[in-house]
């Protein structure tokens, strides 16, 4: 084990200053942390297990999934390009030290800091209707906040715990409720489903758990923000929710990572779980470090979300607006099992400079009459490559089923590429699928329009892919949507000239 | 056949062993011999292959008993050359070609193509010329073809391909600055296994048009590749099919718009019934500077019953920002509605059902006789 402080810190505040404008997350948290040495072995997995003081099953089931990691190969299809990731390189474990805290109270104040910083508050201030709290408007959501491996906080458990809303981190459900996490880790998202889910189930650290009983509607949004913040470690977080039969929960998600000039790897798996009439609404704002200008560090985002219609008339919402990252690779999906359920897909994918994006979403129909939904939307800036891949696939049993989807990109400058490349499979006929797509650029006669009324071209850029994106935007629950308009505005700056 | 290779190194080890064809001995054979050296045929899991059994296809490559036709039958107007590929007056109309239509990496089987060819035409259309009367390929005499087609300048021609047997057909057409070319394509009913290349290169100004009618083979995969290569290129490229039984048709479309202001149209229209299967991959790709491009795809499905199946991926690939590109495409049942609105009127269902896929498939037919000579539709 070693132990060591990130000393890098100034280096990196000094290059922040320089370019702070594009990536305000940029920064890195002094703090002391407990870091496993990089390399993966059966030991570094059982170390990760014990660590997590978890019980046998747990260990085994790690060791399972590393050693059916070990004789996969990584993807290559994606539309991406990238050097080979020397997996004994990583670390894959790092933790601020200390005892975990018990409540909000013992949390290092520099890691509450951070969070304050990223403006994703972790103290429990009710807001009051129609009145600001010393100018801070801290909507009334849960967090998970998860700091490299583990997860330092969670908010509102006791008010969640009075619905019956279970909120916790991943390690603490595998203690604390073995017999749901025994029965639906893995199941949505299976081992070896592909070699990143692979990776993950051996060495998941954190991530969070939801439960949501039986005709609950989850009283609040939950919510989890990601950080990366330690040198050459991987973040490997789980994610598992379940709602039961009737039960609604809208779970957001967010990410950020100082900025580095080496890549670091993220390998999540999210697992939803919607029994009958159940409704699961999952929002990201992903904005990982994307990289400098010249493609130098980044965050690669190999990412496996799926959630699983289970119950008949249930319903699985993906939202996600992705704009950082080095190299995105992801396609939250929906399996739809249950009779008459809903699967639903929105999503604005930005990169600009020399980010690379792969994403887009697959929706398996099974049951009859299930219904989903696909809306994408890419916005390819300076020397970026964005590509939706999705798969629609009807299979038999999947009567009058149907799909609509919908992908436009929008190129902004010359270097750039936009790419589609849907997958459609029918075995039926009473399903019907139906997908469009366009590309285009931002189109000069809005761009004249708009200059014409006194509004500066990057302005104008920024409100013509604002309306570009609307469709996504409305999904958003309404803090996200404002914030995901404002990520883009920024993100948008120095594209366009 | 005993012990028919169905893996590509098991393939590429027999051709090797029978060694190169002799016919047209002109032709370079190298790249193609080194590419079943380094044993880069598609193996069976292969993406481009994803729902096509490439295996099957391999069992049938050294397969004797396939029976081509017995002669040439290639009927032409005068003014058009047509030569042998065994004759040395071909090579130098492959001059004519300059590059490739083609990526040999992308398109490996054509490598056996190379190896096993049997017979082949060159097609050359002269300067300017304009016969009244389509050139005809009625039948070669061989598993093994190949078509090269060079329509030059200014001159515009009609190319008709009839139904025939054969385990490869490879097509390569170049149409030079504004010339332009109407190339038909019946694909019958067939119980072989077939694979076929289209590989055509659109100069400036030039224009292009496929005009596909296809029914199912046991195995039958079109590849289609289509370059515009000059400024304002066009291409226009129609398919419908209707498959039954258990039939199978893979299309695999690409659509490369390396100039600007080109513009390419693509519809397609197809009808999967009984326990057969329809694969539509329809790739445009914008390279770098190919700007001004507007380029379309449209394909629309329908499924008769619970066993059939389809697949279609159409994909967009653009490295330009000033493009107007935009695919389509759709998979469901006929429409009831529809149906019950000829009822209405007085038509029996069964006749309004064949009505409709008339109608339907009519959308991406131009010849609606031969389509229903060929039994496209009914």
């Amino acid at each position: 084990m070693s132990e060591r402080t990130t000393e890098l810190a100034d280096l990196v505040g000094e290059e922040h200053a320089a370019t702070g404008r594009d990536y305000a997350a940029g920064f890195v948290t002094e703090i002391e942390a407990d870091t496993l040495p990089p390399g993966l072995d059966e030991s570094i997995v059982r170390a990760i297990s014990a660590k997590k003081e978890e019980p046998s099953w747990m260990t085994e089931w790690r060791l399972d999934a590393f050693r059916r990691w070990l004789s996969m190969p990584p993807p290559r299809w994606a539309h991406v390009q990238f050097p080979d990731i020397d997996f004994q390189a990583i670390s894959y474990f790092s933790a601020p030290k200390g005892d975990a805290p018990k409540s909000l109270d013992e949390v290092d104040p520099e890691l509450l800091r951070t969070y304050e910083k990223l403006g994703i508050p972790l103290h429990e201030r009710a807001r009051l209707a129609g009145v600001d709290t010393a100018g801070e408007d801290a909507p009334q959501v849960a967090v998970d906040a998860v700091f490299d491996s583990v997860s330092v906080a969670t908010t509102f458990k006791e008010r969640l715990a009075e619905a019956g809303v279970v909120f916790c981190a991943m390690s603490e459900a595998v203690r604390e409720h073995p017999d749901l996490v025994r029965r639906y880790l893995g199941s949505v998202v299976p081992k070896p489903d592909n070699f990143y889910s692979a990776l993950n189930s051996a060495v998941f650290s954190d991530g969070s758990f939801v439960y949501v009983p039986k005709g609950t509607r989850c009283p609040m949004e939950l919510s989890t923000y990601f950080r990366i913040n330690a040198e050459n470690t991987g973040q490997f977080e789980r994610t598992l929710i379940i709602a039961d039969e009737g039960a609604y929960v809208s779970y957001l998600e967010g990410c950020t990572a100082p900025m580095r000039d080496d890549n670091q790897l993220h390998a999540a798996v999210v697992e939803l779980v919607a029994l009958e009439d159940a409704e699961i609404k999952y929002s990201t704002v992903q904005n990982w470090y994307p990289g400098d200008e010249q493609g130098n560090g980044g965050i690669y985002n190999f990412v496996t979300k799926r959630g699983a219609c289970l119950g008949d008339r249930s319903k699985i919402s993906w939202t996600q607006v992705e704009t950082g990252s080095a190299i995105t690779w992801k396609y939250p999906s929906v399996v739809l099992r249950g009779a008459d359920s809903v699967g639903e897909f929105y999503s604005v994918a930005l990169t600009r400079n020399r980010q690379q994006a792969d994403t887009g979403t697959k929706m398996t129909h099974i049951g009859p009459r299930t219904k989903s939904t696909i809306v994408s939307k890419g916005i390819s800036a300076g020397n970026s490559q964005n590509s939706y891949r999705g798969r629609v696939r009807m299979n038999p049993g999947a009567r009058g089923a149907r799909n609509y989807t919908q992908c436009d990109s929008l190129l902004i400058g010359d270097a750039c590429g936009a790419h589609t490349f849907p997958y459609i499979e029918s075995k039926l006929p009473s399903a019907v699928i139906e997908h469009e797509a366009t590309t285009s650029k931002v189109s000069d006669e809005q761009l004249f329009l708009c200059q014409q009324r006194g509004i500066d071209p990057e302005k104008a850029v920024a409100m013509i892919v604002n309306g570009f994106c609307r469709d996504v935007f409305r999904t958003l629950p309404m803090e996200f949507a404002v914030e995901a308009a404002k990520l883009l505005e920024v993100s948008l700056e120095g594209a366009v000239g | 056949m005993a012990g028919s290779p169905t893996d590509a190194a098991g393939l590429a080890e027999r051709v090797l062993a029978q060694g190169p064809s002799r016919y047209a001995p002109w032709l370079d054979r190298g790249p193609h011999l080194d590419l079943l050296e380094r044993r880069a045929l598609p193996e069976l899991r292969a993406e481009a292959w994803r729902h096509t059994n490439v295996g099957r296809w391999y069992e049938t490559v050294l397969d004797r008993t396939v029976t081509p036709a017995s002669s040439y039958r290639v009927e032409s107007p005068a003014e058009v050359e047509v030569v042998d590929f065994a004759d040395a007056r071909a090579a130098e109309i492959l001059q004519l070609r300059g590059e490739e239509t083609y990526r040999l990496s992308a398109q490996p089987i054509a490598a056996i193509n190379a190896l096993l060819l049997g017979a082949g035409v060159a097609i050359r259309v002269p300067v300017g010329c304009a016969p009244p009367s389509p050139v005809r390929i009625v039948e070669l005499p061989a598993a093994y073809q190949r078509v090269l087609v060079i329509i030059e300048s200014d001159a515009r021609v009609e190319l008709i391909e009839e139904p025939s047997i054969y385990t490869h057909r490879l097509v390569e057409v170049v149409v030079q600055p504004g010339g332009q070319l109407v190339h038909r394509r019946h694909q019958a009913a067939s119980s072989h296994r077939e694979c076929n290349l289209a590989a055509v290169r659109v100069e400036a100004g030039a224009h292009y048009e496929l005009s596909q009618l296809s029914l199912g083979g046991d195995l039958r995969r079109n590849d289609i590749v289509a370059t515009l290569a000059g400024d304002g290129a066009n291409v226009t490229l129609r398919g419908a099919w209707r498959l039954d039984e258990s039939r199978h048709l893979d299309n695999q479309v690409a659509v490369h718009h390396r100039a600007p202001g080109g513009t390419s149209r693509q519809t397609y229209r197809g009808v999967a019934a009984d326990r057969s299967r329809a694969v539509l991959n329809g790739r445009i790709e914008i390279a770098p500077g190919a700007q001004q491009s507007d380029a379309t795809l449209n394909t629309k499905n329908l499924l008769a019953n619970d066993t059939a199946e389809v697949y279609a991926k159409p994909e967009l690939e653009i490295y330009a920002n000033d493009v107007q590109c935009s695919h389509g495409a759709t998979v469901g049942a006929i429409d009831d509605d529809a149906v019950h609105y000829f009822r209405t009127r007085g038509i029996d269902e069964h006749k309004a059902r064949r009505l409709f896929v008339r109608g339907f498939l009519r959308e991406a037919i131009d010849d609606p006789d031969t389509a229903q000579i060929l039994g496209v539709i009914q």
